[in-house]
């Protein structure tokens, strides 16, 4: 049995104890999910304090509604399609209260090259580490520049390695936007690393 | 040489091409086109270096505590799997339950209410029938309907068990005992009855030994005789007919409160009200013997049965049974 296909199983039978009112199977299921669904958000949101919020809340989203989702679908993208719902809710909710923080890639101009350079070697040093520390930082700022629709297909793909059709069901979009999306996503970070000299 | 078209084309398949989502013929034709275009090639290569970047971030676990707290959060909801939605807002679950309770509060006191109400106002047919015609009644087979009907109405008292109502055989009607002193009281006219129902509270243990100790010293032989049962039935003996005893008097009289307890509960008299007088369960037509109100015979029967005492408590003329006869105790002169 495949990977992707075993989990999706053992997906149905935890859903279906769920359903039938076992809450230490849903346990199971946060314990089995919470890390994908925190990454994703965080990366959408870039900071740790909403992605634990928006986990919180995918996960209470998830239960309350758990006795309606269809054994037919897939619980990821189910519940990736809520975390990105709420994770766009939290980003607009964000900006109208002024929180967002100020995205400037100004200041990393000139460093950009050398932290491309150190994320490359393999040297350990703290000070290596540090400025592997800021090359990511770098690359998350960049994320958090794309628009909206495109930030979530990157991430979905790059970071969780979902499908096309599975980023399709998630997002509620048909595959070519998927495919579409990504491609404008990808094209403009490659801009930004460009100009910023960090490829 | 490629036109700025065909490169556009192609470079719309890039991200598909590095993910692998692009068929067969699809990736030969970008290929193709890759062979012939370093521009197309080099923004490629971009792509990848850029893919790249980002597939070495390191994945970003959730912290620890947010496990627990996703529990904690969810933990309220549990109760929806159980119980079907209630369709108004959540705020106003709070006062409904409250509503409910008190509802049921005040429904299980109505019902209370209604069924001392309606045994008091409910006619009694076959106590109207005995009334008019007592003998066809008793020729009837038995008088077990009329003892059907009275099984609700009880009136318990904590006396000791009467072995005349059990074991004394049947003499005047078919299920009575024989009344040796019956006294003709037939009732005398044929209106509807009331119902009542009486129940004593079992006595609290002391109560019980205090009791107990009481009557023991007024029908100390009759302890004697009869052993624990009429220990324990003289438990009810009025306190105005029996001197008090102390409750040394119980070991005297070997008799433990458990069994004393325990006995105290089982007699249970049983009124029919019809016309304001009280019949006790059992009477239908047999002779009854007048018995005044703080006679000496009352006091006497009230010695020798305790349990009378609350029959004398009861405001109204009352018909009662004593051993194997009828009694009838007029009203209290108020």
């Amino acid at each position: 049995m495949l990977l992707k296909e075993e989990q999706h199983y053992q997906d149905a039978l935890l859903v279906e104890e769920c359903q039938g009112g076992d809450p230490t199977a849903f346990d199971a299921l946060v314990r089995r999910y919470k890390d994908r669904i925190y990454n994703v958000v965080y990366r959408f949101l870039g900071n740790h304090e909403d992605a634990q919020d928006v986990t919180q809340e995918v996960f209470i989203r998830a239960y309350k509604g758990i006795r309606s989702f269809k054994g037919s679908a897939k619980l990821y993208t189910w519940l990736y399609s809520i975390a990105g719902n709420l994770a766009r809710n939290k980003l607009r909710h964000g900006r109208r209260r002024g929180r967002d923080k100020a995205l400037s890639l100004d200041g990393l101009h000139e460093a950009a090259p050398a932290l491309a350079q150190e994320s490359l070697g393999t040297a350990r040093t703290p000070e290596a580490a540090a400025r592997e520390k800021e090359y990511e930082s770098l690359l998350q700022t960049c994320i958090e520049q794309l628009p909206e629709h495109y930030r979530m297909v990157f991430i979905l793909r790059t970071f969780d390695n979902l499908s096309y059709d599975e980023i399709a069901d998630a997002m509620g979009c048909p595959a070519g936007t998927v495919k579409s999306r990504l491609n404008q996503a990808r094209a403009q970070l490659h801009q930004k690393l460009r100009e910023l000299g960090a490829l | 040489m490629k036109t700025y078209a065909e490169c556009r084309e192609v470079r719309e398949e890039f991200s598909a091409l590095l993910d692998g989502e692009l068929s067969l013929d699809e990736r030969e034709a970008v290929e193709a086109h890759l062979a012939e275009c370093s521009d197309c090639l080099r923004l490629l290569d971009g792509l990848k270096r850029v893919d790249t970047a980002y597939r070495k971030l390191p994945p970003v676990a959730a912290p620890d505590a947010l496990e627990t707290r996703i529990r904690a959060a969810i933990r309220p909801h549990w109760y929806r799997f159980k119980l079907p939605r209630i369709p108004f807002p959540e705020r106003w679950h709070g006062p409904a339950f409250a509503g409910v309770a008190v509802f049921l509060v005040l429904l299980s006191i109505s019902v209370g209410w209604l069924r001392v109400s309606t045994d008091r106002s409910t006619p009694n047919p076959a106590f109207s029938t005995m009334a008019r015609a007592p003998q066809a009644v008793m020729s009837q087979a038995g008088n077990a309907p009329m003892a059907d009907q009275l099984e609700s109405l009880d009136y318990t008292t904590p006396a000791r068990e009467q072995p005349a109502r059990e074991s004394g055989p049947p003499s005047a009607g078919p299920v009575r005992s024989p009344s040796p002193g019956e006294l003709a009281r037939p009732a005398d006219d044929d209106a509807v009855g009331e119902a009542l129902e009486l129940r004593r509270e079992r006595p609290t243990a002391p109560e019980a030994q205090a009791e107990l100790g009481r009557d023991s010293a007024v029908s100390g032989e009759l302890l004697q005789k009869s052993g624990a049962d009429a220990a324990s039935g003289a438990a009810a003996a009025a306190p105005s007919e029996a001197p008090a005893v102390p409750p040394q008097a119980l070991n005297t009289l070997g008799v433990e409160e458990p069994d004393a307890r325990a006995k105290s509960a089982s007699p249970i008299r049983k009124f029919r009200v019809i016309n304001g007088i009280h019949y006790e369960q059992g009477y239908n037509g047999q002779k009854i013997t007048a018995v005044e109100r703080g006679s000496p015979e009352l006091r006497e029967l009230f010695q020798q049965y305790p349990d009378l005492a609350e029959v004398a408590a009861i405001d109204g003329p009352v018909v009662f049974h004593a051993g194997d006869r009828w009694y009838h105790i007029p009203a209290p002169v108020r």
